[in-house]
């Protein structure tokens, strides 16, 4: 067999040292992603959120993330069957502009009795939203249940209590609005008016 | 889905717009006269009528009126104010101002039925 030019023994060295460059690299165990938290959380560290206070806690919250919450409300309405003239009011808290989720209010929604025109709130998230209104029962009913379910409950009771007028006719007739809303939903809302009327 | 009773020496164009507007604060005597009389204090020392927490703001003052049962010490409350101040009281979430006879108070029950609260049983 003829000696290799040195130019190609060279060129042997190169690639038998890039084959054993990469299967030492091969090898060796693949590196950990950087933790996305050094150390234990807030949380587990004893740390309140920022605000403490929940009523602020929520407000700042809903404020922030007004947009997504606006369309996942607006949708639902359309969705269950409120009519489009009913879907939202002013918030007078945000420069009047019509909303139908307003982030710094707690009830929970709230009607414009005289046109019908509903909304949604930052009460919605709230724990114990009906902690002083409703028997503890209902109220822990209340709290247990999705988000989109109580969201469900409060357009009925709104909507409702633009149509007939009242609060106490929303509390009796909600349960079988005409809307489509969640079964789960005309359970919290029978549970209500079995405790309140 | 909540209605609070606010009572205040309020603006009411602004109550229509939703919005609280005191002109004056109340008079704070006769506000803790008639709370002593009718309130309580819950285990945070906060004053409560019928278990809902009074809330002092702007020189007015607001309690849930209506959730599930309609808060007749609140309402009681609301009209002793007024007739001794000449105050407003409102449904500022509802847009209106509550006239005194549409509260009940205590007129046809005994001050101990009402004093259930409002979450009944």
């Amino acid at each position: 067999m003829e000696p290799l030019h040195p130019i190609g023994r060279l060129f042997s060295r190169i690639v038998s040292a890039a084959k054993g460059l990469s299967g030492k690299l091969a090898r060796e165990k693949p590196v950990d992603p950087r933790p996305a938290m050094i150390g234990l959380s807030p949380s587990a560290r004893g740390l309140k959120p920022i605000p403490e206070d929940i009523d602020e806690h929520l407000v700042d919250f809903c404020t922030r993330y007004w947009e997504p919450l606006e369309e996942i409300a607006k949708k639902r309405m359309r969705e269950v069957g409120v009519p489009e003239e009913r879907i939202g009011m002013l918030d007078v808290d945000n420069d009047y502009r019509l909303a139908v989720f307003h982030p710094k209010q707690l009830d929970g929604g709230g009607v414009h009795p005289p046109t019908g025109r509903i909304n949604l709130d930052a009460g919605l998230f709230k724990p114990g939203l009906l902690a002083e209104a409703m028997p503890a029962d209902v109220s822990s009913l209340h709290d247990a249940g999705r988000a989109s379910v109580k969201q469900d409950a409060i357009i009925a009771h709104e909507f409702e209590e633009g149509i007939r007028g009242s609060h106490e006719a929303a509390l009796e007739h909600a349960p079988e609005t005409g809307l489509s809303i969640k079964e789960e939903a005309r359970r919290l809302l029978r549970a209500q008016r079995d405790r309140s009327l | 889905m909540l209605h609070r009773l606010t009572i205040g020496h309020l603006d009411p164009t602004a109550v229509e717009r939703r919005q609280t507007v005191p002109t004056k604060a109340l008079d704070m005597d006769v506000v803790h006269r008639h709370l002593r009389d009718l309130g309580e204090r819950d285990a945070d020392g906060t004053m409560t009528l019928g278990g809902c927490k009074v809330q002092f703001e702007n020189g007015a003052v607001r309690c849930l009126w209506k959730g599930g049962r309609t808060n007749r010490l609140a309402e009681e409350f609301a009209l002793r104010v007024q007739k001794d101040t000449g105050c407003l009281i409102a449904d500022v979430g509802g847009y209106r101002v509550i006239e005194p006879d549409e509260l009940v108070g205590f007129s046809g029950q005994a001050h101990g039925a009402a004093s259930e609260g409002v979450r009944g049983r």
